[in-house]
Formats: C-alpha cells, sequence, structure tokens
C-alpha cells in the first residue's frame, strides 16, 4: 500500500518555566532528531518571560525560544494560532508538539496538575498534522523509589 | 452551541481585559476610605447587637456604656497599633506578609489561614446582616432568609467576576451618609429622649464574678468592629505616594469614624431600652424608636444596607489577592494565581463564594450563630502581627542611632507590646466565652487548614537546574526582604 510520508517533521518543544521536567521535554525532542526543532513559551506575565528568555541565553541548548505574547493571559489560543500557522505554511511537515505531563501520585494531586495542559493537549489533537507528545514526570508521590535527587554540579553538561 | 455560550458569556461578564490595560488603581484619601473602610464601618450593624446579646446573657444591658468605652478604647488601640504596622510595611500582603518575613513560615501560614477564616465569615456575617435587615422591612422576607443570602452571594460573585468599577462617589456617599446618617440620629435621639420619662437601665456594680465575666464576654464580642483593619492596613499600594502614611492616615480616620458610629449607637441602645436582637438590627430598632417615621427608617435601612454591600465587594478582592499571595508562596493550589480573561482571580472569587455560601445556608443565615466564630480568625492574626512588629522594632533597634529615631522606635514598641496583650486578652476572652457556640468551628478550620498545607512552602521541588536556582519565590522573597528592611 502507497502512503505519501511526510516530507519533514518539525519538533515544538512547549516551555514555562526553566526546570527539569522542560529540560527533560527538550532533551527528548532532540533525540528525535527532528528537521527543525524549536522551544515555543507563552508570555503571560513579563517577569516569567523575562526570566525564561535569560535563562534560556544561559544554558545555551542550541534550539531557539520563540515566546508567543499572550494579551488576554491565554495559554491555549496563541499555542494554537502558532501551531496552525507552521501547518499553512508546510503543510505537509507533521509537527510534534513536545508537553510535559506529571504522573501524580495521590488522588487529589489529578485536581492539582496538568489543568491547563490536558486542554491545551485536546486542542491541539483536533489540529490536522500535529501529534502530542507528553512527556512524562513523576512527582515525588508517584515514584516507587523515593531516591533524593543529588545537587547537579554547577559546570554540569546539559544535553 | 460554543458560539451560543462564548457569546452568553460576554454579555454577563463582559469583554476580555489585556493584561497591559489593566491599570493599578491610586485613590485619594477620601476615596480610599470609603473603599476599605466600609468592612470596618459596616461592623456597626452587628457590633452592637453582639454587645447587648452578650450583657442580655448575663442581664447586665446597664452595663452598655461602659462596655461601649472598653471596645471603642481596644479599636483606638489597635487603630494606631495597625498604622505602625502600614508604616512599617506599606505592601499589599499585610500581616500574612509581616509574620512570614519575621516569625517564620509556619507562624505566616497560621496567619494566613486566620485572616482567610476571618475574611469567610466576615462575608457570611454581612450577608446574614443584610438579609436580617432586608426581613426587618419586610417581614415577609423571614422565611426566605436562606435563598436570599446565598441569592446576595451570587450577585456579589457575578458583579466581581465582570469588575464592575463601582463608581467612587456612590461609595463617598453611601460612607459618608451612614456617618452622618448615625449622628443626626444620636442628636435628634438623645433631645427626644430628654423629654422622655423612662430612664435607661441602671448598671449593677460589677460584684460577683459571673458579672465580671459577662463585661469581658461583652467586650470580647464588640471587638468584632475591629474586623475590617487588615484589609485598611494592606491598601497601601493604592494610595499615592508616600503611600505608607497615607495608608495610615485613612486607617485611623477609618477606625476612629466607626469607634464613633459605634459608640454612638451603642449609647442609643442604652437609652431606648433595646434589649436584644430579635426584633433585628439594632440599628434599625434604634431608628425606629427615635424618629418613628418608616420613611426615614427605610432610608437609614437603604444606606446601610449599601454599605453592607460595599463590604462584602470589598473582601471578595481582599480574599482573591490572599489567595493569590499564598498560592505563590505554594500554599494553595497554583491555579489561584491565574487571572482569568478579565483579570480577576477566579480562583479566589469562587472559593470565598462557595465556602461562605455554605456557611451562611448552615448558619440559617442568622448573625447570632456567625458571630461567635468571626472574632477568634481576626484576633489570631492581630496577637500574630503585633508579635511580630515587636520583634521588627528590636531589630530597627539593634540598628538605629540618633536619639529621637530610639525615641520614636521605643515608643513604638510599647504600643506593639500593649496592643499584643490586649489582643491576647480578647483572643482568650471570646474563645473562653464562645468556644461551645461554635468558636470551636474557627480554630478547627484555621488547625486543619494549617495541617493541609505543605510544610515545605515551597514550589515543587524538580532541584535545581545546572546550578541557578530557578525557583521565583525565593528571588522574589529575597527583593522584597531589602525593599523593606
Amino acid at each position: 500500500m502507497e502512503v505519501a510520508l511526510p516530507s519533514s517533521t518539525r519538533g515544538v518543544v512547549l516551555i514555562a518555566q526553566l526546570h527539569r521536567p522542560a529540560l527533560r521535554a527538550l532533551a527528548y525532542a532532540k533525540a528525535a532528531r527532528h528537521s527543525t526543532l524549536e522551544a515555543v513559551g507563552v508570555q503571560i506575565e513579563r517577569e516569567p518571560a523575562a526570566k525564561l528568555q535569560q535563562d534560556w541565553g544561559r544554558i545555551d541548548s542550541g534550539v531557539p525560544l520563540v515566546l508567543l505574547d499572550s494579551p488576554y493571559r491565554d495559554l491555549v489560543g496563541p499555542v494554537m494560532e502558532y501551531v496552525t500557522t507552521i501547518h499553512r505554511s508546510n503543510p505537509r511537515e507533521v509537527v510534534v508538539v513536545y508537553v510535559p505531563e506529571y504522573i501524580v501520585g495521590r488522588w487529589w494531586e489529578r485536581f492539582l496538575h496538568n489543568r491547563s495542559t490536558t486542554k491545551l493537549r485536546q486542542q491541539l489533537l483536533g489540529l490536522k498534522g500535529v501529534v502530542v507528545a507528553a512527556v512524562p514526570w513523576h512527582l515525588e508521590s508517584a515514584r516507587e523509589d523515593a531516591v533524593t535527587e543529588e545537587v547537579p554540579e554547577p559546570h554540569e553538561e546539559l544535553p | 452551541m460554543r458560539g451560543l455560550l462564548q457569546r452568553l458569556r460576554r454579555l454577563v461578564f463582559g469583554q476580555p481585559i489585556a493584561t497591559d490595560a489593566v491599570v493599578p488603581v491610586t485613590l485619594r484619601t477620601r476615596l480610599a476610605l470609603p473603599v476599605f473602610g466600609a468592612g470596618i464601618l459596616s461592623a456597626v450593624l452587628y457590633a452592637p447587637d453582639a454587645v447587648v446579646d452578650a450583657l442580655r446573657r448575663g442581664s447586665q444591658q446597664g452595663a452598655i456604656p461602659f462596655m461601649a468605652v472598653g471596645v471603642v478604647l481596644i479599636m483606638l488601640l489597635l487603630g494606631f497599633a495597625y498604622r505602625s504596622n502600614v508604616h512599617a510595611r506599606p505592601d499589599s500582603l499585610g500581616d500574612y506578609g509581616l509574620v512570614r518575613d519575621v516569625l517564620g513560615r509556619k507562624s505566616g501560614v497560621v496567619t494566613g489561614a486566620s485572616v482567610l477564616v476571618d475574611y469567610l465569615f466576615t462575608v457570611a456575617v454581612s450577608v446574614a446582616a443584610l438579609t436580617q435587615l432586608v426581613a426587618f422591612l419586610i417581614p415577609q422576607l423571614q422565611v426566605w432568609d436562606v435563598p436570599l443570602s446565598v441569592g446576595i452571594v451570587g450577585i456579589v460573585t457575578v458583579v466581581a467576576l465582570r469588575v464592575i468599577r463601582e463608581r467612587a462617589r456612590i461609595i463617598l456617599g453611601v460612607w459618608f451618609g451612614f456617618l452622618l446618617v448615625v449622628a443626626i440620629m444620636f442628636v435628634v435621639g438623645v433631645t427626644s429622649h430628654g423629654a422622655d420619662t423612662t430612664s435607661p437601665i441602671a448598671a449593677n456594680a460589677p460584684q460577683t464574678w459571673s458579672i465580671w465575666f459577662s463585661y469581658a464576654g461583652a467586650i470580647a464580642s464588640g471587638a468584632v468592629m475591629v474586623t475590617g483593619i487588615e484589609h485598611l492596613a494592606a491598601s497601601a499600594p493604592n494610595h499615592a505616594k508616600p503611600r505608607g502614611i497615607r495608608a495610615g492616615r485613612t486607617l485611623i480616620i477609618a477606625v476612629t469614624a466607626s469607634a464613633m458610629a459605634f459608640f454612638l449607637v451603642a449609647i442609643l441602645a442604652w437609652m431606648y431600652r433595646i434589649t436584644g436582637w430579635s426584633k433585628g438590627p439594632i440599628l434599625l430598632q434604634v431608628a425606629q424608636d427615635v424618629f418613628n417615621n418608616a420613611l426615614v427608617v427605610w432610608i437609614i435601612a437603604g444606606i446601610a444596607a449599601a454599605l453592607l454591600y460595599a463590604a462584602v465587594a470589598a473582601v471578595f478582592r481582599r480574599f482573591s489577592n490572599l489567595t493569590a499571595f499564598l498560592a505563590r508562596d505554594a500554599y494553595l493550589p497554583r491555579q489561584l494565581t491565574m487571572r482569568n480573561d478579565r483579570a480577576v482571580l477566579r480562583g479566589g472569587v469562587l472559593l470565598v463564594a462557595t465556602a461562605s455560601a455554605i456557611v451562611v445556608a448552615l448558619a440559617g443565615a442568622e448573625v447570632a450563630t456567625l458571630i461567635h466564630l468571626y472574632v477568634i480568625g481576626v484576633f489570631t492574626s492581630i496577637v500574630l502581627s503585633q508579635i511580630a512588629m515587636v520583634r521588627w522594632v528590636n531589630g530597627k533597634l539593634q540598628l538605629a542611632t540618633e536619639r529621637k529615631a530610639r525615641l520614636g522606635l521605643h515608643g513604638r514598641r510599647v504600643l506593639h507590646v500593649a496592643a499584643a496583650v490586649v489582643a491576647a486578652a480578647v483572643w482568650i476572652v471570646v474563645l473562653v466565652f464562645n468556644f461551645l457556640n461554635g468558636a470551636w468551628i474557627a480554630v478547627a478550620l484555621i488547625a486543619s487548614w494549617c495541617s493541609c498545607t505543605p510544610s515545605t512552602g515551597t514550589m515543587p521541588r524538580y532541584g535545581p537546574t545546572c546550578g541557578f536556582t530557578s525557583t521565583t519565590w525565593k528571588s522574589r522573597c529575597r527583593a522584597r526582604r531589602a525593599a523593606w528592611c
């Protein structure tokens, strides 16, 4: 059976703040060897966005950061618009959106985490040519072996 | 269907507001007074009732004037102490921020919990008082008091979510109008009573311990007048520069005016032999006895209702602000920091709305039931914040060298120690007096909330990322401490 393969893949990593789940999503996105990879942040408040820009420059990952302006403090709208724009300019490309997802241990933590990303995921899956990749991060309550994270060296190399 | 819902939402709540379009509100003192002082003045509608009720339980209504003087003195002392608070920390964190930074995180959590419980019960008591006021005017509505209260909470919620800017002049008129009305009522009441032959109830000299207890209980119940003071103390960012000094001025004017209004109403209640609140709010009973004119009573009731509404609306805003601060310190779910598209902290507003609706419904819209739970929350935070201020002044004294500055700081320390002692005394008395009546509920709420919140009070730990600390609250805390220390 002849199936027309997509011409290339494009990775989009959703970054809110530069913490370990975000870095893990970035690492997985790099490992998938997309033809184009970029990181997307949504500017809801000025200070966290400025901090994200500074931290991004400091880690120097080689991946460009795109900051989307969200004047009405919306997370889903700007991301949807951006992904739709990408698809419109490259119709035969597949866009893989990497979204960190927190795996929770206790029942009530389900209502605290993943609220906005669930909505985002559902809306993104409605778009054409978009794949949503949920990069898991197990919270402490969900970790089987409660091993405390070691403090990394100041000059630790990031992937 | 989706478009229809969206359009309905726009109709009810209005167009979205961009972040850049949100302008921080700066008020002059004469406008800041009614906006932030509505809570403390509206307590005149239920504080005299609480005092009379406490005395009635010991059959000591004759002692109302002395109790009123006691309450006024407590109010003035705490007013000056909180003025010093505002001068020290002119930010909108209020007691929570002060205790958290000076006494530590655990005390901060206790203070935050008690302030939130205080605001919750402010809404509940104000709505119940408003319902009782309406039921006094229209007795047929007495059976509908619980649905009416819940309805009032619903209206205030929708207004809060839509962010209708209340016309400042209307609220100004309401606040000063209420003061004017109380003053006129006092003058008319005194002059018309002078011709009357029935004398006010004489006071019994306190001979037995039970009489002392009922006096203490009455003063402690009257201390419910102080409850709006934290909101005034956190209003500094909304004043013009110099913020702390102007906010202190607003605070002291509001406290003095409310103390005067309370005193006048209490004296009138004593003179007109009003013995309880079974017939309705004491303010309206007094108005009826003084004026004997239904139209005047309706006008007074209208102004009082507007004042109560303003108090509830202000508390909604303050509650959502405070939950946002606590959520930013990771004591509450992070969703409470998020503003919706109308730039309103929707989570906090909905939280206070549902919680107060439940509380009012459970209490059957009875002010008497709710008032006993009320005072504990306030005075927990007052005691802790005054202790924090004493420690703060001690810290300043270690650095101050000029004689004048040192003298001022010593004076402030005396003020705060006195305020802490008085507040602690009131707290103990209220706890002892009202424990079985319902104060245990407030204590249980505060304690359970403190034990539920995470003990670390930091953002969820993902570990430091490549050697730089990325927790936002730490850097913000550091910056803030440098700013006001």
